[in-house]
């Protein structure tokens, strides 16, 4: 007679559906550091110019570790012309905005004007490598896009620069020179987001829709920080304590998390 | 090993599918997608052109909706449909290099020139193509098996010995050849046989969408 005494010694059962969820535990861990971050900005900073170190190397090491990481998922297709070459897309996006970060630290500690430089030139260049990654994926894997789709896609960068620029038309009442810088950063981060939301639903139905969606969420923080963050800057309100931070912190997290997950589901 | 019960037409798809996803996706993904289907359905990548709905399902279970354009690229990569109304719309152009080469070089050899050409428009038994063809028996089987081999030839039908025994009958998967030169470079088309077509399962897939 046989008994199954361990685990092991029982058959191995072939899922039905692959399965890969979403960790909410994971979500929640970068939501408690972020947080627990801010609470601590606050309570040790009340002046928030005294935290400019502190919170420079913060935004410097974020985008740092998702670009290494990043190649690292690129090392991995390394030579595929759609998942290798999206990847290091990508990898060369979250780059810049590594390089723009350290640029705006060293402008800071050098107390040269910040308003607007070349770390803006290495933001920018973000939003086209992260729109490469997204064109190669959906290219591929979507070839025909339907005409309800197209207007969708061109209607959510419409809308949210649409309210961007109403927002701030209504509260300063002219066009000034900060409203224009913001006003790319929210056009380039409306595009994008359109463009992963679309990622997210070609790709909804497999496993690997969940690396997306968790893209997904990542691109929203981010797109959202950079509305906010523009929001502010145009009326001279943002500081380095300020909780929108919060949501570049968490939005690079969740970005790290998407890159892992890809790796392991494909 | 594929069978030969296996569409022509899949046979030719299959050499190239394997190279379309490490083309394109990486090795590490096509490992994934092999690893899939012989643990859900027990068959390699090649076997599954055989079986399409069944890749289908795994490439599902990966990419979603997105399964969808990559078997496109799959068959866009290898061949053209032409969809022109003046043209017979089984005309298909070569697009992957090393089928085409592999059609220029079977039409360059004699003999196998010779047995496409016996079995363009009807299915024949060996022995009767080699008969026609006048070649010799050795070396006929064995550029025959090669065609079949390659997916040029397909089964189609089986004739009864005096002796009871059933033998295969073989039909080119081509109806007509056309190779031409554009702008340097050497653009094969097919008029591939309508059975081609209907016993294709990775184009009766792709075409129903």
């Amino acid at each position: 007679m046989l008994h199954w005494k361990r685990n092991s010694d029982k058959p191995d059962i072939v899922p039905e559906k692959l399965q890969n969820s979403i960790d909410p535990r994971i979500l929640l861990l970068i939501l408690g550091i972020v947080a627990t971050f801010q609470i601590y900005l606050y309570a040790v900073f009340p002046n928030p110019d005294d935290a400019s170190q502190l919170v420079d190397v913060i935004s410097v090491i974020n985008p740092l570790i998702a670009s290494v990481v990043g190649f690292i998922i690129a090392k991995k297709y390394w030579g595929s012309k759609v998942f290798g070459k999206a990847y290091l897309a990508l990898a060369v996006g979250l780059t810049m905005n590594f390089l723009g970060e350290s640029v705006y630290g060293i402008y800071e500690t050098l107390g040269y004007d910040t308003s607007f430089g070349p770390m803006d030139i290495l933001f920018y260049a973000f939003y086209p490598l992260v729109l490469i990654h997204l064109v190669l994926n959906i290219r591929f894997f979507k070839p025909k896009i339907s005409h309800f789709t197209k207007s969708w896609v061109v209607a959510i960068p419409a809308a949210i620069i649409a309210i961007y620029s109403l927002l701030s038309f209504e509260k300063h009442g002219q066009a000034n020179f900060e409203f224009y810088t913001g006003l790319v950063y929210v056009i380039l981060s409306s595009i994008i987001l359109s463009g992963t939301l679309l990622g997210a639903r070609v790709f909804k139905q497999g496993v690997l829709g969940k690396a997306w969606l968790v893209l997904l969420i990542g691109i929203i923080l981010l797109t959202t920080g950079d509305v906010w963050y523009s929001y502010l800057d145009t009326f001279d309100q943002y500081t380095l304590t300020h909780p929108m931070n919060l949501l570049y912190y968490a939005g690079y997290m969740v970005i790290i998390y998407a890159l892992y997950k890809h790796q392991k589901i494909i | 090993m594929v069978s030969n019960t296996m569409s022509g037409l899949d046979t030719l798809i299959a050499k190239s599918l394997d190279f379309t996803i490490k083309e394109n996706l990486g090795k590490k993904t096509l490992q994934k997608v092999e690893e899939r289907l012989f643990e859900k359905y027990g068959i390699n990548l090649t076997q599954s052109i055989e079986d399409f709905p069944k890749l289908d399902t795994v490439l599902r279970e990966f990419f979603g909706e997105g399964a969808e354009g990559l078997e496109k690229q799959f068959l866009d990569n290898i061949v053209t449909l032409e969809e022109t109304k003046v043209q017979d719309p089984n005309w298909v152009a070569i697009e992957d290099s090393s089928l085409a080469k592999l059609i220029l070089e079977s039409f360059g050899d004699e003999d196998k020139k010779n047995i496409l050409n016996t079995v363009l428009d009807e299915s024949r038994i060996i022995s009767e193509i080699l008969e026609i063809a006048h070649i010799p028996q050795t070396s006929g089987y064995r550029k025959v098996n090669s065609l079949i081999d390659n997916g040029l030839l397909t089964a189609h039908g089986h004739v009864i010995t005096h002796d009871g025994k059933k033998v295969s009958k073989y039909k080119s998967i081509f109806e007509n050849v056309t190779i031409n030169i554009e702008k340097n470079k050497v653009v094969v088309k097919v008029l591939l046989a309508k059975e081609s077509i209907e016993k294709s399962s990775i184009i009766q897939v792709v075409q129903c969408r």
